[in-house]
């Protein structure tokens, strides 16, 4: 495969390479993910006592009154003696507002924004929500220090010991922000959305894991929990107008001094999406906002040390590679295609290219299916066949993100930076049913 | 003549896709290259230079400990006040 005529294949040589650096970090993490770093093992706080802080929710919203009255009965069902909601009502159409005021519980508080000063990014929402808060909006502010405010979607479900899981390790004073799983709720219905669980299940069980032992964790939209005084360091608007301001305002966290956290004995539960174009759109508005996050790759460089320096420099830069790797793809599809176009006119020979390459594409991710079975073992029985057959899908499903990031170069080269917001599902679930609440689904040993 | 039309198609499809692969492998090959280049110097140069420019360089804890967040207190967690309690 790499000799051709007895000579070396420099560009063989680099395809294959390109493959065992991604094999290799994906092998380095792992067994990084497999334990807790030292000194960072888990602090939980029993149900039934108070784990401390005072807890402030942050639900942003455009158009959630589909699934926003769900969320806030959740939220304040969970067991904490200081919990406040503010819900941004960023410029809704609907009965968003609505359904807050309907809420007869004098812990939830409404913002409103009108436009034209609303629907200008989450990041922008967030932001108004800060100021509220630093301006006694909702009362006052004990100590920002000891003030967690924790960024739910309206379709976000977490789970009831979440709290009391995050919450004791904010004693570290030098601990900015942790962020917790991500599960798809709706992966029981869908196949596309099996498909999202099994990714932010990989995502989280491995990336962020083995990122804890390079101190580079990153902050995701959805069950992100940070300091107040860790936000109020980096301004009064701490979030950016990214569209991933998610993983910047982590990234400028860390840059900030901040350590951050994952935490995999809670998860936040939301809605997957059921069709493709949809997806594609949502996944190319992150890669876009990924693209963004490249502006601060110099600080990373400048302020930052280590394997810390060097994992998020590759992570910021990652988007690039992805773009590359489809390349490789498309050169890769053209192989197969020659191979069906000899099997057609009888010249088909095997040869151990095809088991290697069988192994590269697909090894990696069958290997990966052992954690998502074993994570999905605590709430449904998953057979073997179905984990091998969904990594098989899986990398199928890997291969779109190409599209969106393509879609992504291209609107970024075209200075296009709007992008519609995700519609909502119809919510079918009370949320005493819904999936893997009250059940530490990301917390299994593994 | 049909079947010589045929493989001729045949012939040149199969070497579109040929070259076409070969293109493509090619160009991904030169920017990976050039990936991996640019990591690796930016990488060695910066830790050179943080190595000169902040020797021992470490995080320093932002705010000490509050101690009173410490302490698990029994349970406390009380009834949020009612909406008639709100209105008063």
């Amino acid at each position: 495969m790499v000799l051709v005529g007895g000579r070396v294949d420099l560009v063989m040589v680099l395809a294959v390479g390109l493959v065992l650096v991604c094999v290799v970090y994906l092998v380095v993490l792992v067994g990084l993910s497999r334990r807790d770093p030292l000194g960072q093992e888990r602090h939980a706080a029993p149900l039934g006592t108070d784990p401390g802080f005072d807890v402030l929710f942050v639900i942003p919203c455009l158009n959630e009154e589909r699934v926003l009255g769900e969320s806030l009965d959740r939220l304040l069902r969970l067991p904490h003696p200081r919990i406040r909601v503010l819900v941004v009502d960023d410029g809704s159409d609907d009965g968003t507002a609505e359904v807050v005021r309907a809420v007869q519980d004098p812990r939830v508080h409404l913002l409103q924004r009108h436009l034209p000063a609303a629907r200008l990014g989450k990041g922008e929402a967030l932001n108004a929500a800060v100021v509220h808060l630093l301006n006694g909006g909702i009362g006052p502010v004990r100590d920002p220090a000891s003030t967690i405010v924790v960024v739910v979607d309206a379709d976000g479900r977490l789970e009831e010991h979440s709290l009391h899981e995050v919450l004791p390790g904010f004693a570290d004073p030098t601990l900015g922000g942790v962020q917790v799983g991500v599960r798809i709720s709706n992966r029981h219905t869908s196949l596309l959305a099996r498909l999202q669980d099994f990714e932010f299940v990989l995502y989280t069980e491995v990336f962020q894991r083995g990122r804890r032992h390079l101190g580079s964790v990153g902050l995701g939209g959805n069950g992100q929990f940070v300091r107040l005084s860790a936000l109020t360091s980096l301004g009064r608007r701490p979030w950016t107008h990214s569209l991933s301001e998610d993983l910047d305002l982590g990234v400028r966290l860390l840059i900030a001094g901040w350590r951050l956290d994952f935490c995999r004995h809670a998860a936040v539960h939301q809605q997957g999406l059921v069709g493709l174009g949809a997806w594609i759109r949502q996944r190319a508005r992150w890669f876009q906002g990924h693209l963004q996050s490249w502006g601060l790759v110099p600080q990373v460089l400048n302020r930052l040390e280590g394997r810390r320096r060097a994992d998020l420099y590759y992570h910021l830069t990652s988007p690039f590679l992805l773009l590359v790797s489809s390349l490789f793809t498309l050169a890769f599809l053209t192989w197969i295609v020659r191979l069906g176009m000899d099997a057609v006119a009888g010249q088909l020979e095997f040869t151990w290219m095809w088991v290697s390459s069988y192994l590269f594409a697909f090894g990696p991710m069958v290997a990966l299916a052992i954690i998502y079975r074993r994570v999905e073992a605590s709430e449904d029985r998953m057979g073997l066949l179905t984990g091998i057959g969904l990594a098989h899908l899986y990398v199928g499903y890997a291969t779109l993100w190409y599209v969106a990031g393509w879609r992504a170069v291209v609107r970024t080269l075209g200075g296009r930076t709007a992008w519609a917001k995700t519609d909502r599902l119809e919510e079918t679930q009370r949320p005493e049913a819904t999936p893997g609440l009250g059940t530490p689904s990301m917390g299994r040993p593994l | 003549m049909f079947d010589l039309a045929q493989s001729t198609i045949f012939l040149v499809t199969e070497s579109f896709i040929s070259g076409a692969g070969r293109v493509l492998l090619r160009v991904a090959a030169v920017l990976f290259l050039a990936y991996v280049v640019a990591m690796f110097v930016t990488l060695t140069f910066w830790s050179v230079r943080s190595a000169t420019r902040h020797p021992g360089l470490s995080m320093v804890p932002l705010r000490p400990a509050n101690q009173a967040l410490l302490s698990t207190a029994p349970p406390t967690i009380q009834a949020p006040a009612s909406p008639a309690s709100r209105a008063a």
